[in-house]
């Protein structure tokens, strides 16, 4: 791949778009006549094609391309949404999400055969090569002759289609352009004629091109294109949009108008299409959303933000953490003035600046924290069309609904609590609902209903997930927990039914008698407990036998997350935050110098007192004689200090954690935080680490 | 113990009535009994990180379910030599003032019931400085268990705590 990051926002699209059409999948599935929902999916096949085509992954191409050909012919109202289509329409889904993540890891892309046969196989006949009798009926598109394209050395044969098409719309009173774009004679030309069909089709709505689109898409290209095209601005933004495709040397805009009898055609038209309901009101379903303000149009699930590179975050969040260390040194620089009479004056300015700055840098960091806030809904799209999966997996109906997509969470939050929410819904679908006779046998409904609720609560997201299920049975839960030696008999019917409930999170437990398909895979409830609590998240069941369970979890908002280094000497992991650490450097024999017999490193010039981390938490610094195989650069009471380590294990985003009274107060360690491995690890304080 | 239960102590100092639940520890050769209503739950050992610069009677920190907890020796706290590390050691957790605590100990006996009546209260000659948190010795089966007060036990060591931490500091500083 020619340019890498190209490939990289072309992905995060991807994604974004496959997530949004599993949702609108699964939303057609309640919904099979919603047009709004089709024309979305198309757009996403559309959308992703062209990206494909424009990185050369014809792969792709293929697959959305003929996908899109049968959403065509649904949206058209040729062909009614089957079952088998939405079925289609899920593995082309599956099919895309591991072509994307085969390119997300440069491993081999899955073979593209058996997907297209499913295509196929539902296509029939291709779609076009049967266009339905009425509209083939039109009359008066003999008048109208679409030129073919002379200027350029390729030449090309009208298209009777695309003239018929032409005179339909403007029939229908539409403005139609023909917007034409010369290019330079590059290697890539059939790849810039897509990509202005794709980028000029983002702008306007293309009726058609000289070369045409399947044309282009097979490499027969010239230097020229013509886009027949209709736009409410006149075709404008159209143009702009073809200025902007690399290699166009000259783009050209004029209104395109029947030859002659304008007006009359168009009138014509109106009579002739009587089911036209209001003049001039198209049948597209394009004009049908854009007008129809139906509650279901989802482009606000792009809203109005901007992609930002995690690097990037990490990097602000790194500078400004500097900011807030070096904030104390300026306010003890400004007493120190303020103490003397002759800068009495200076350091008053200086303590005012540094109060400011306090401020300023004080709100840039809560700035930074929010800025690492992702919608929940992030992690919830794809949940519709887990829990559809898993329910006709197990022969249940489920109707599954989401409530409050929009709290927020902190990155490492939204990752920690993925897993948990899977099991729990995994759980709610195999466990606690019941199969539809079970259920009707019982008076209830024979839908059961999962729903996954959130909301801010004070300085929380709760998220609850409640099923009208079967409940779990104390019982039930004492019985296993005994059989499984968790606990003993007496022990259990000691303990209340919601306490008895509590031995669910107990590790080894698991009341299905074998691990299913659907909620086995090895974790546990113990695992989404220990999962949460790493974020400071909680976890609480609440279930009543015969009517349903429901879990709540409560997560932080923020987190005091900080970015640290990780080294280790002697076997034992350390912390130091980032912020304070200037580098990391293998230390060569060379550079290490002795002063006055204590170790020192040079470092471009600068001299860093070379102590050993470990000796420094024993109160003996200079262990080890400056004998390290890596040093870190950081200060300790302001002044240059190098920390000689065993060994650096990488940067980590950390949750720093309470150590409690016993541990709070001492010199040079800051906290206490627990390591993805799960084992815990003091966080250090350099400033504080060599006592004065 | 609580002061309710403290008045229920007859003229020589002995509970009268009740049964309580000990669970009984060895430390050495000895046996040791805490109240089960002060222990949250007893867990094998596990990976403990030590904590630089802590008192020496802190073992090191564990990761109980996402929350970091220090863990005490109480070997070392009673000023028993050190022992190896064996499959019987056991921590027992419980509370201090809202906050998780761990005690190593070199295994778990059992639970026991035992009567109030069973109880004596400590000889100061035996129980030496510690009279504070040594709360009865028990007769069980001819056996004696030191019952121990883990509250006091907590409390004083993070008094010590911060007397070490503050004396260090004025050294220092």
């Amino acid at each position: 791949m020619e340019h890498m990051e190209d490939l990289t926002a072309f992905l995060e699209e991807v994604d974004e778009l496959l997530a949004n059409t599993e949702q609108n999948l699964v939303e057609l599935e309640k919904s099979p006549s919603g047009k709004a929902i089709i024309q979305e999916i198309f757009r996403a096949m559309h959308t992703i094609k062209g990206g494909a085509a424009t990185l050369g992954l014809q792969d792709g191409v293929e697959v959305t391309h003929a996908t899109e050909s049968i959403l065509d012919t649904i949206r058209s109202g040729q062909r009614a949404l089957t079952r088998e289509i939405t079925d289609l329409l899920f593995s082309v889904l599956d099919w895309l999400s591991s072509w994307k993540a085969a390119l997300e890891s440069g491993s081999e892309r899955p073979p593209i055969e058996s997907i297209m046969a499913q295509i196929h196989g539902i296509q029939g006949a291709r779609p076009g090569a049967d266009e339905t009798g009425e509209d083939a009926a039109t009359s008066s598109e003999d008048v109208l002759q679409v030129e073919d394209y002379r200027e350029g050395e390729g030449s090309f044969t009208p298209d009777p289609d695309l003239a018929r098409q032409i005179a339909e719309k403007l029939k229908q009173g539409e403005p139609v352009y023909k917007l034409t774009v010369s290019l330079d004679q590059a290697e890539l030309l059939s790849v810039r004629c897509f990509q202005l069909l794709v980028l000029v089709g983002e702008e306007a709505e293309i009726i058609g091109s000289v070369p045409s689109a399947e044309k282009v898409e097979a490499g027969e290209v010239g230097d020229a294109l013509a886009i027949y095209l209709t736009s409410d601005d006149g075709g404008e933004s159209a143009r702009r949009a073809a200025e902007s495709v690399q290699d166009v040397i000259q783009v050209s805009l004029v209104p395109y108008e029947l030859p002659t009898q304008e007006q009359a055609g168009r009138q014509a038209g109106q009579g002739a299409r009587g089911h036209g309901p209001t003049p001039g009101g198209p049948e597209s379903p394009d004009a049908q959303e854009d007008s129809g303000s139906d509650s279901l149009v989802r482009t606000t699930n792009l809203g109005r933000t901007v992609r930002v590179n995690v690097a990037l975050l990490d990097l602000l969040l790194n500078l400004v953490g500097e900011l807030v260390i070096d904030r104390p040194r300026l306010s003890q620089l400004a007493s120190r003035l303020q103490a003397n009479t002759d800068t009495a004056v200076i350091g008053n300015e200086v303590a005012a600046l540094s109060a400011r700055l306090q401020r300023t840098s004080q709100e840039l960091q809560e700035g930074i924290m929010k800025a690492r806030l992702l919608p929940l809904r992030s992690i919830l799209s794809k949940f519709p069309r887990m829990v559809r999966d898993l329910s006709s997996r197990c022969g249940k109906l489920i109707d599954f609904e989401i409530r409050g997509e929009r709290p927020e969470l902190d990155r490492t939050v939204l990752e920690a609590i993925d897993d948990p929410l899977i099991h729990i819904l995994r759980n709610a679908v195999d466990h606690g609902i019941e199969m539809p006779e079970e259920r009707k046998a019982l008076g209830k409904p024979e839908r059961g209903r999962i729903t996954l609720s959130a909301w801010y609560q004070e300085n929380q997201v709760l998220i609850r997930i409640r099923d009208d299920g079967r409940g779990i049975d104390p019982d039930r839960i004492r019985e296993s927990a005994v059989n499984k030696g968790i606990i003993t008999r007496e022990a259990a019917a000691r303990l209340s039914d919601r306490e008895a409930l509590e031995l669910i999170f107990t590790p080894g437990f698991s009341t299905a008698r074998e691990a299913t398909e659907v909620s086995g895979r090895g974790v546990g409830m113990d695992v989404v407990k220990s999962n949460l609590e790493r974020v400071n998240g909680h976890i609480e069941i609440k279930s009543q036998v015969g009517v349903g369970t429901s879990a709540t979890l409560r997560l932080p908002l923020t987190l005091a997350i900080v970015r640290a280094l990780l080294v280790e000497c002697s076997g034992i992991t350390y912390a130091i935050p980032t912020p304070s650490v200037e580098e990391v450097l293998a230390v060569r024999r060379d550079d290490v110098k002795t002063i006055k017999g204590k170790a020192a490193l040079t470092v471009r010039g600068r001299v860093f007192p070379l102590v050993s981390l470990e000796g420094c938490l024993k109160d003996d610094p200079w262990m080890g004689n400056g004998k390290f195989r890596y040093a870190v650069l950081t200060r300790t009471h302001d002044e240059p200090l190098a920390l000689g380590v065993d060994r650096l294990i990488g940067e980590e985003e950390i949750v720093v954690k309470e150590l409690g009274r016993i541990l709070s107060r001492i010199k040079g360690i800051g906290g206490a935080t627990i390591l993805p491995q799960g084992d815990p690890a003091v966080i250090l304080d350099t400033n504080t680490l060599l006592w004065r | 113990m609580s002061s309710s239960q403290n008045q229920e102590r007859d003229l020589n100092g002995r509970e009268t009535g009740h049964d309580r639940q000990i669970v009984a520890f060895c430390l050495g050769s000895e046996t040791y009994g805490v109240d089960i209503q002060k222990v949250r739950e007893i867990i094998p050992i596990q990976k403990i990180v030590p904590v630089p610069r802590a008192p020496d009677f802190v073992e090191g920190i564990i990761n109980l379910r996402g929350k970091v907890i220090p863990v005490l020796d109480l070997r070392k706290h009673f000023g028993f030599e050190k022992k190896e590390a064996t499959p019987e050691q056991r921590i027992v957790l419980t509370e201090s003032e809202g906050e998780g605590i761990g005690v190593i100990v070199d295994s778990v006996s059992s639970v026991i019931r035992i009567s109030d009546d069973a109880v004596e209260p400590p000889a100061s000659v035996i129980a030496g400085e510690a009279n504070d948190y040594i709360q009865g010795i028990a007769k069980v089966n001819d056996s004696l268990i030191v019952l121990l007060d883990l509250t006091r036990i907590i409390s004083d060591a993070e008094k010590r705590t911060l007397k070490q931490v503050d004396l260090a500091s004025a050294l220092a500083g």
